[in-house]
């Protein structure tokens, strides 16, 4: 059976949302099993961006170690930076230092919530770093444009960037897009739900540079599970777009 | 609506269900899906494969019954008559899984009852409707051709993106009551309006089709409406039909409503259309 290795959950209190509704760490474990398709998951949190990074790493963090023995669950998280590099505590190294000890899987951006550019002048030793310890950039799709993205991955072209929730109308630029760019990744998710975009992607660009993920909360995870599994794609294939490439990228984090 | 506090203690049946999606197997429901296309692309998203062997794919996989669909460039483009040209050659061929709706031209000048009833004697077993061309659904540049559909008692499947576009399709809906008009787009703004809606319009149903089918959505409108006139749409081939069946069957509610959205209800709409009569 194809293991499923999520890389798109968002926990935490949205802004009009009632905090008992708010998905918590627990909930992410229960909806794994309820399921029965994935036992791990690259979860981050709001807070990051709703509040401040470093608050919301403390709380991912400390979520993570409470359910660090949950049984048969594989649960790692994905933490949030400052780009302003010369505050204090913002140094681009200490920064990836404090989430290098939680055992970071990347580290998500929101540029347009946190209003700063994503751009290669924003947090230039940040890209650099980030390049070399070969640590991914998980970013929704509507938090840069094309030309961002762009100019990015053309400076920093060893930065490896997962592009989240994606909308199934932007199949042709995120195509030229990732030719392109050969660091960008892009995972699919339920709002990505052209017909055949899996196989389309595979057969254009290679399987190789599609990452699961659900979007949780804000989707369930069985439809993106379902993209997967009835895809015109070899079993080899479905695996390694379900859970073998990000696993892949996470072992080649230094 | 993407809360976790909702609650449901999963049945075996769903469990069984989720067992078959996560390997890919055939769901062992039955499947009727009411929105469905035909298409080799169109602007707003890039088609791999639009073909009837490729919709067929999908329904085979899934183990669906049935789809009925429209030939995607007669509701979005301008060549009606050459994309219900090409959905006839299809209906005609395959192993009576696909029943087709006519693309309907408002805009077109010809007669529209002619051309339509030209399609229905093809085969062809109701109307698509489309809002890209500036005619509300209840303008009278419809009334021939919904009267004509109304004397069939056929189903006829209108775009709607928000409150407006259901409202005015209600305003046919009252003036052509044989007709079993479906909604598309449930989701889309104004999710109360199409509940409401629903729920006094005897002849008026609502489809699940829409791309960002959020986490709770299919229960929050079984919760409201109830699940007998709520029906599956995938928007194949435009959206992947198995994500879209995933969504309904991953919905917290019971396995009767599951089997009616997914189903059930469409069987008592398209049941005596069915070209093999089952």
């Amino acid at each position: 059976m194809i293991e499923f290795f999520d890389a798109d959950v968002l926990i935490g209190r949205l802004i009009d949302q009632d905090l008992a509704e708010a998905p918590t760490m627990a909930d992410v474990a229960a909806e794994l099993a309820r399921t029965g398709a994935a036992r791990a998951a690259l979860v981050t949190n709001t807070r990051i961006y709703l509040s401040n990074p470093a608050w919301g790493n403390d709380d991912l963090a400390a979520d993570l170690d409470a359910t660090r023995d949950e049984a048969g669950v594989e649960l790692r998280g994905i933490f949030g930076l400052d780009t302003v590099e010369e505050r204090p505590g913002t140094a681009p190294d200490e920064q990836i230092e404090r989430v290098m000890a939680h055992h970071a899987a990347g580290v998500q951006f929101w540029p347009a919530h946190c209003a700063y550019e994503f751009a290669s002048w924003q947090c230039p030793r940040l890209f650099d770093l980030l390049s070399q310890r070969r640590l991914p950039i998980f970013m929704h799709a509507d938090q840069a444009s094309y030309a961002q993205l762009h100019e990015v991955m053309q400076r920093f072209d060893r930065l490896t960037i997962i592009l989240q929730r994606v909308p199934y109308a932007a199949t042709r630029p995120i195509m030229g897009l990732m030719r392109a760019c050969p660091g960008l990744r892009l995972c699919t998710s339920p709002h990505f739900v052209g017909n055949q975009v899996i196989e389309q992607f595979a057969h254009y660009l290679g399987h190789e540079r599609l990452i699961f993920g659900s979007g949780l909360f804000t989707y369930d995870q069985l439809p993106a599970v379902a993209q997967v599994m009835y895809a015109r794609l070899d079993e080899d294939h479905k695996s390694a777009i379900a859970g073998g490439n990000l696993r892949r990228l996470l072992e080649a984090i230094q | 609506m993407t809360g976790c506090t909702q609650t449901h203690e999963i049945t075996d049946a769903q469990r069984d269900t989720f067992a078959r999606m996560v390997r890919g197997r055939t769901l062992g429901e039955f499947v009727f899906d009411v929105h469905a296309h035909t298409c080799d692309g169109w602007g707003l998203c890039c088609i791999y494969d639009g073909s009837r062997e490729a919709l067929q794919h999908e329904t085979r996989m899934l183990g669906s019954t049935g789809m009925a669909v429209s030939a995607v460039c007669a509701i979005s483009g301008i060549d009606f008559r050459r994309a219900n040209d090409a959905l006839a050659r299809d209906i005609g061929k395959d192993d009576n899984k696909l029943a087709a709706y006519v693309g309907i031209d408002i805009r077109h000048g010809r007669s529209l009852v002619d051309d339509t009833a030209a399609y229905i004697a093809r085969g062809f077993k109701g109307g698509k409707l489309y809002t890209r061309w500036g005619v509300p659904y209840d303008d009278d540049a419809y009334h021939p051709v919904l009267d004509y559909l109304n004397q069939l008692g056929a189903p006829v499947l209108a775009h709607c993106w928000g409150g407006r576009d259901i409202t005015q399709l209600v305003g046919a809906a009252r003036k052509f009551p044989r007709i079993r008009f479906i909604a598309a787009h449930t989701g889309s703004p104004d999710v109360d309006t199409y509940i409401r809606l629903a729920k006094e319009t005897d002849n008026l149903y609502i489809d699940t089709a829409y791309s960002r089918g959020q986490r709770g959505l299919i229960e929050y409108v079984v919760q409201r409406l109830g699940s007998e006139k709520l029906l599956f749409g995938s928007d194949a081939a435009l959206f992947s039909a198995a994500q879209q069946v995933a969504r309904v069957v991953a919905a917290r509610i019971s396995d009767e409503d599951r089997r009616n959205i997914l189903g059930r209800n469409a069987l008592r709409l398209f049941k005596h259309l069915r070209p093999d009569g089952d």
